[in-house]
């Protein structure tokens, strides 16, 4: 019964939803458009990122030939029975590279020099080539094989997703619809590591001392995290990660595990649920029962290496108030409003403005979709007066960037008021 | 007629199985010192190690760090360890998720706090202190000693214990062909060798595990850069790969090219398997997966949370000179000042070490011995180098102010040793010119 119902919640969510936005509009993650195959061509290369309170990072990554140095490297996205064939050339002069896929198998290398775990590239030029078929879809990482624990410090790492045959949803089954995707790719860095390397001291980055006080999201550290996608001044970070959402809608979320430690990330204002983890689905019959042994939470340990799928809804449910404060029954009801509330009123009498200390994501109202009075200089980072919600790590510490607060991994998720448009990014 | 007979022969085999489960498994282990050498640690590291003797006294067991996996026979339901402790300090044991028979109680100091999980073998007890465990659970466990574990755990007093449920089935219907033990554990040499020469504990030079920071992440007993670990399998066999974190860090292993279905976790089987190429593996954790083997060949392993072995040689005093160098020198790991010149020659010991020269003799210090030119090139000789460590030339044309900074002649190359010549291809044919070496580490 209980599923059941939510089958058909899900139904008409995905209705609705579709009624505000068509489906062209809606958010895909940015990446590399590997939808039915082909090959792409990466380069290891070094650069320099930016980190949001003045600092810069020496880095190694991967990119597109022809392009930059990105942290992390470019995202991925084929669909489900596609072959990719990946192309590494590394141009690092001391290291050499290769790429590991885990979580996929049979994968054909060609040419490059016997390493580790896989074929590497040599330095100053070195190829090797890496074939597969995405047998099952899901979100997974690729990651430099070679000398792991300095090389996915120093950046060698990005994210891999695969689409099953109904792209609107994340697994091959129809509990896993979805109408907006984020990822999450966490990493961390520690500065002294890349100095040594800059300066040619390899013998100082020694990783048996890591100590890191960088936290990144897609490769930016928050609140760079919340700028857009590709922006000029971070040319070696295109990834952004700004999750937005209407009442009702279903996000999916792709956690990745990029760096050496677990990290705690925590979503404010509902529990996500986590449907998949490793690229399955947590189903009690693989292949047949869809996401039935999912695990409810508000706080999950992205570990290194590996990935989880959540989705999260919200629709102010059980608030006890009506979030668009209406006050009376007979008001309109908006799309999916949680009916018990509406008309409630709000269980507090709002203080005087001149009681109030002012944050730069509140719009000026306790109602979602009202703005407000906001004293002069205010940041008004809220201007569709939707309710935001601080995304992040919940180790404290992974939340400054080098000892300074806000920054690292953290982000600002937004409920957006139903009769807004919500700017739209483009993907795959 | 039938009915009966099966009946009667039901009944044969359940006497049968009472008087299986009726046995008892003993083991005789003995805590001791072992000591072996790793990359950059400083010289031996000590550990404490358990041994399994054939008797109490015998002594005939091999020290082992993980100690000796004891395997507990499926149908067994007591087992009991006779301790003997050849350490200086009292031990125990314990296994997490094992019902303990009665009289395992913590043992507690004058001020109430627990020092031991349980009661302790004295060091160089004369009969052995017998620990016995009853209703035994099948599945994968860790042992450790259950007293002082602070310091016991690192030093090396764990091991495997496994229990199947019957031959050949680990859990209910997990059957499999073989086994791999994976006891993932740490050493931090520092501690451990403060611990053995005394210098650990209130105002010692380690006062506590605070600052425990390993820099060797083995599997077994193996040193694995990046936990990498291949084993050879072969097509259709199922291998039951037990994962025990004996240390007291979380490792991340992830096996590379296919998925495991995971079991059990702290020897408990999971309702439903789970389907992973990963697994987090937080200390003291033990974890089952099975893997059915597709087509022969490497499983291959590795630990995205582990490391190579630390790159700079082991500094137990933390003042930039090695132990090694120390003890070399001066005869004790913590005998030289880095700020005195102890043999006078205008260096400091912290320069000497930087520059790999003798710190006892006046005359050993890196110094440009000899200018020529050759061929039109300038050839700089620096003597007493080292081949383990970088050199930098520098030049100027004079030292009046507004002839210029020094600018580098070479950027910085391995040394060789006793001496290295350095060529300068920009010398001036018929005006002075002044040089200067830099040396560092690499």
């Amino acid at each position: 019964m209980n599923q059941y119902l939510r089958i058909l919640t899900a139904a008409i969510i995905l209705v609705t939803a579709m009624s505000l936005t068509s489906k062209a509009e809606r958010n895909w993650i940015d990446g590399v458009n590997l939808a039915s195959g082909g090959s792409v061509n990466l380069t290891a290369s070094e650069g320099y990122i930016k980190t949001p309170e003045g600092g810069s990072i020496y880095m190694w990554g991967f990119g597109l030939e022809g392009g930059v140095m990105q942290y992390p490297g470019p995202t991925l996205i084929m669909n489900q029975g596609a072959t990719i064939t990946v192309n590494l050339r590394n141009m690092l002069p001391a290291d050499r590279v290769s790429i590991v896929f885990p979580g996929q198998s049979n994968i054909a290398v060609s040419s490059g020099v016997a390493g580790l775990l896989t074929q590497e590239a040599e330095t100053n030029g070195g190829t090797v080539a890496y074939t597969f078929t995405a047998s099952k879809p899901g979100t997974y990482l690729y990651h430099s094989g070679t000398r792991q624990d300095l090389q996915m410090e120093m950046g060698l790492f990005g994210a891999l997703v695969v689409r099953p045959s109904v792209i609107t949803q994340a697994y091959d089954h129809t509990n896993t619809v979805f109408d907006t995707e984020y990822l999450f790719l966490l990493s961390e860095a520690d500065p002294i590591v890349h100095e040594a390397i800059q300066k040619g001291h390899p013998a100082r980055a020694d990783m048996t001392s890591f100590w890191p006080v960088y936290w990144f999201i897609n490769g930016r550290c928050g609140t760079d995290t919340m700028l857009d996608a590709n922006v000029s001044w971070l040319p070696h970070q295109p990834y952004n990660c700004s999750p937005m959402m209407y009442p009702g809608e279903r996000l999916l979320l792709r956690f990745v595990g990029g760096g050496r430690d677990l990290h705690p990330f925590h979503t404010h204002g509902n529990n996500f649920t986590i449907i998949a983890r490793d690229g399955r689905l947590l189903e009690s019959q693989p292949g047949l029962s869809g996401p039935d042994i999912t695990e409810s939470d508000f706080t999950i340990a992205v570990a290194p290496g590996q990935t989880a799928d959540a989705t999260f809804e919200w629709t102010g449910y059980k608030l006890g108030w009506d979030i668009y404060g209406h006050t009376s029954t007979n008001d309109p009801v908006m799309p999916n409003e949680y009916l018990p509330d509406h008309g409630k009123p709000l269980p507090v009498t709002l203080p005087n403005m001149m009681d109030l200390t002012f944050g730069a994501h509140y719009g000026g109202s306790a109602f979602m979709g009202s703005t407000g009075m906001l004293p002069p200089s205010h940041a008004g980072l809220n201007p569709y007066g939707a309710f935001m919600y601080m995304w992040h790590s919940h180790a404290e510490k992974e939340i400054c960037n080098n000892n300074v607060f806000p920054g690292g991994m953290l982000t600002m998720m937004m409920v957006m008021p139903p009769s807004t448009n919500m700017p739209m990014m483009t993907g795959h | 007629m039938t009915t009966k007979t099966t009946t009667i022969f039901a009944a044969f085999m359940l006497a049968a199985a009472v008087s299986t489960t009726a046995a008892a498994a003993e083991f005789f282990l003995r805590a001791a010192v072992l000591t072996n050498s790793l990359p950059n640690a400083g010289g031996q590291i000590t550990y404490w190690g358990f041994a399994r003797d054939t008797a109490f006294g015998s002594k005939d067991g091999a020290v082992t760090v993980p100690g000796p996996a004891l395997v507990v026979p499926a149908g067994d339901t007591t087992l009991t360890i006779h301790l003997d402790n050849d350490l200086s300090e009292p031990v125990s044991i314990v296994i997490p998720g094992q019902p303990p028979a009665t009289g395992q109680a913590p043992v507690r100091n004058a001020a109430g706090r627990v020092t031991a999980f349980t009661f302790q073998t004295p060091a160089g007890n004369a009969a052995p202190v017998d620990y016995t465990w009853t209703n035994l659970r099948p599945g994968t466990y860790l042992y450790h000693s259950g007293s002082h574990p602070a310091v016991q755990r690192p030093m090396g007093l764990y091991g495997v214990l496994t229990h199947d449920y019957l031959a050949g089935q680990a859990y209910t219907n997990i059957v499999y062909d073989r086994e791999l033990i994976l006891c993932y554990n740490e050493i931090d040499a520092r501690l451990n060798k403060l611990v053995a020469r005394t210098n650990y504990g209130p105002d010692k030079l380690m006062t506590s595990t605070v600052d425990y920071n390993p820099g060797f992440y083995l599997i077994n007993t193996n040193n694995c850069t990046n936990g990498v670990m291949p084993f050879a399998v072969t097509a259709g066999e199922r291998v039951l790969v037990r994962f025990v974190n004996a240390g007291s860090c979380t490792r991340m292993p992830v096996l590379y090219g296919q998925y495991m279905q995971l079991v059990a976790e702290d020897g408990f089987l999971y309702p439903y398997a789970k389907e992973r190429y990963s697994l987090i593996l937080p200390p003291h954790k033990t974890m089952d997966a099975l893997i059915t083997i597709a087509s022969s060949g490497t499983l291959m392993w590795y630990d995205r949370r582990g490391v190579s072995n630390p790159p700079q040689p082991l500094d137990s005093n933390d003042n930039g000179l090695p132990d090694t160098w120390e003890e070399t020198w001066f005869g004790g790991y913590t005998n030289a000042n880095p700020d005195l010149d102890s043999d006078s020659d205008g260096f400091s010991n912290l320069q000497e070490y930087t520059a790999d020269t003798n710190p006892t003799n006046a005359q050993s210090f890196v110094r440009i011995a000899a200018l020529m030119m050759s061929s039109g090139n300038g050839r700089v000789v620096v003597t007493n180098t080292s081949a383990s460590r970088a050199y930098r030339l520098f030049s100027r044309d004079g030292l009046e102010a507004g002839i210029g900074p020094w600018s580098a002649v070479s950027g910085f190359m391995p040394g060789a040793d006793h001496s290295l010549t350095v060529v300068d291809t920009n010398a001036p044919a018929a005006s002075n010119r002044i040089y200067k070496v830099e040396v560092d580490l690499p």
